[in-house]
């Protein structure tokens, strides 16, 4: 089994997974309400049949799961990187994810106005750009969010943990 | 405003990876705050441009801006390489132009039929119009007809999570309060197609381009005579484009590859193709600018999009408070030839900066991702919080960012799953009007409604069958082709 078909299998087991749940937990709604989301969920059922018995019958002939001679995906890596390409593809989108939940704690705990331009400073610092660079850009994004988001369209951002915590 | 929505499609088009969507992304929560037409305005704007700018590096750098200019660079890079770099450039701003205006006139055009066909329609057509919409959508987009409607369904089911007016029970909601009012729009768009492109961004870890450039670009009048002598090839392809942005699910890539085809198709000398023929540049860019367009009509008048980008403005319109459907084609007929020629001016207009200032926006490309990865993910979380002003949205943005990445890689269309979300509510209001005004009867006494329906299974029937014949044929030892989809704005 490939890692896409092992993908492909999973994401069919959970989306029916949801469509069977979701016709059990709509049971006790009035005929209206629960109407649509049966229809929607018979829909989603039907499809993860097709689409398991899809991918089991292609994984028994050696196929991919779009029905040709297995393959990497065109998404899966560049031509010619190989498996050490592969890994350092993964490696780099790990780290990649990794930074962008840092940058959603952060937001929870101090909130967008600090957290980001703190973050685009880290964060081209970190790739070795140039100090003005990064200072520029961390400024540059506070003064335009600062001037227009907050003074010129009254947006509110939501208060960070960190400030309700310290009662600011 | 309409300006800044120019410029910002202008840049999102000309730097490779970002792109409409992005685009979208970025404007929508600061257009939220506008008056209705004047966010449409903007919006619109900025989507028409991408398909003018993405041809520069196309041309100069043959890296394609965006997906959908992968066939312009096929032989405008070549051009280049002859130093023809300016007349490349200058046919397809024209073409553009051209194309928008054929398929405007092709709207104008078919008005009068659109109307009466809308009006011939009820609650039950409508309901079904809209699941065919969204079945279309997830069974051209992406490679599996199955993925693609199984997404289509898991939107639709997203579009269910409510409080439930009639009991005061929330339905799939639970006691999260923050979607008691629906999963907002906003976060999940942000999150499912910005955080992947980001991410592959980042990924690439280098410059957006290495090449060099030839600095030299002129023929201003070469490309409009060029333009001028394939006028039949331009109309031919606009058609194209505009059939193929009417039709959900197609997108701006099948348009450029349609448009491209009958440019080889129509040559005396095929084989010039790839080799820098200027109708080759032509014949892509006419279509898809013709595209836009295109895909507007259905997106207004029936509420179905005709591609991720109009997916996106559908759930704009509806956050904005204007409602496709027939008082798009009567009483607010204003605000839909306000929106068609929208996107002619913006073309004309980027055209115009794209002819003078072309020589400094190729600079963009080579922006590294290292500055614009923060910067882009910055501005998205800020604008995913802007909807609702909550830490949900953070959260959610978040959470449909990874699943987005899981499915781009994974070859599940994201478009199906964002039309169904969009869509749902509508479909659900017409199931509801039309079971409570003709009980199940609408389903055995309207005859558009089994046409309609007739279509939609049609529509997932026989690809499953040619699928299970060209399944058959490798049972037999012979290959099996791989199908064309896009998922692109």
């Amino acid at each position: 089994m490939t890692i896409s078909q092992l993908v492909d299998l999973l994401l069919t087991l959970f989306f029916g997974l949801v469509g069977l749940a979701a016709i059990i937990m709509v049971g006790d709604f009035p005929f209206r309400d629960q109407l649509f989301p049966v229809v929607a969920s018979i829909l989603i059922i039907i499809f993860t049949i097709g689409s398991g018995v899809t991918i089991i019958r292609n994984m028994r002939l050696g196929l991919d799961n779009d029905g040709d001679q297995e393959s990497i995906r065109p998404s899966e890596g560049r031509a010619g990187d190989g498996i050490h390409g592969v890994q350092q593809d993964f490696k780099t989108v790990r780290r990649i994810i990794g930074l962008i939940t840092l940058l959603v704690l952060l937001v929870f705990l101090i909130g967008h106005m600090i957290a980001i331009p703190v973050f685009i400073f880290l964060y081209m610092k970190l790739n070795r750009e140039p100090l003005w660079i990064c200072l520029v850009s961390a400024g540059g994004f506070y003064a335009f969010t600062r001037a227009v988001l907050i003074e010129t369209m009254n947006v509110a951002f939501p208060v960070p943990y960190l400030f309700d915590w310290l009662g600011l | 405003m309409m300006m800044v929505g120019i410029l910002v499609g202008m840049f999102v088009g000309l730097v490779p990876g970002l792109g409409g969507l992005v685009g979208f992304a970025l404007l929508i929560p600061f257009s939220l705050s506008m008056e209705p037409l004047v966010g449409l305005a903007f919006l619109l704007a900025m989507s028409a441009v991408t398909t003018q700018t993405d041809t520069i590096p196309a041309v100069i750098l043959g890296v394609p801006g965006t997906a959908a200019a992968m066939a312009t660079s096929l032989d405008g890079y070549p051009l280049a390489k002859k130093g023809q770099a300016g007349r490349a450039l200058c046919a397809s701003y024209y073409a553009s132009i051209f194309g928008t205006l054929v398929a405007t006139a092709l709207f104008l055009l078919f008005l009068p039929i659109l109307r009466a066909v809308i009006f011939a329609f009820g609650q039950p057509e409508f309901f079904m119009l809209v699941m065919l919409g969204l079945i279309l959508a997830g069974s051209l987009a992406g490679n599996s007809l199955s993925r693609g409607l199984i997404m289509a369904g898991f939107g639709l089911l997203l579009s269910t999570v409510t409080l439930e007016t009639s009991t005061g029970e929330p339905r799939f909601a639970g006691d999260i309060i923050y979607l008691w009012e629906g999963v907002p729009l906003l976060p999940v768009i942000l999150g499912i197609f910005a955080i992947p492109e980001v991410i592959d961004l980042a990924r690439r870890q280098s410059s957006i381009s290495k090449t060099s450039y030839d600095t030299r670009v002129s023929g201003l009048w070469w490309g409009l005579r060029d333009c001028l002598e394939n006028w039949w090839l331009i109309i031919k392809a606009s058609t194209l484009g505009t059939i193929a942005g009417f039709i959900p699910g197609l997108g701006g890539q099948v348009a450029e590859w349609m448009a491209y085809g009958t440019a080889v198709a129509s040559d005396e000398n095929p084989k010039s193709f790839g080799k820098g023929n200027i109708r080759g540049v032509i014949a892509p860019e006419a279509g898809t600018a013709a595209q836009k367009p295109g895909a507007l009509i259905p997106t207004i008048t029936f509420g179905i999009p005709g591609n991720g980008g109009m997916a996106i403005l559908l759930g704009v319109f509806m956050i904005l408070g204007l409602r496709p459907g027939p008082e798009m084609v009567t009483t607010k007929l204003d605000a839909t030839m306000m929106m068609v020629w929208v996107i002619v001016v913006a073309n004309i207009i980027a055209a115009i900066l794209a002819l003078f200032l072309q020589k400094w926006l190729i600079l963009l490309c080579y922006l590294r991702s290292t500055i614009m990865v923060p910067l882009v993910l910055g501005t998205m979380l800020v604008g995913a919080t802007m909807a609702n002003q909550s830490f949900g949205d953070v959260v959610l943005f978040f959470l449909f960012g990874v699943f987005g990445y899981v499915f781009k890689h994974a070859d599940w269309p994201r478009v199906p799953l964002i039309m169904g979300l969009i869509m749902g509510k509508l479909a659900e209001q017409y199931l509801f009007l039309s079971t409570n005004l003709h009980g199940f009867k609408w389903l055995t006494d309207r005859p558009i409604v089994w046409v309609i329906g007739a279509v939609t299974i049609a529509v997932v029937v026989v690809p499953a069958i040619k699928r299970y014949r060209k399944a058959n044929l490798a049972d037999d030892g012979q290959p099996a082709n791989q199908s064309v989809s896009g998922e692109d704005d």
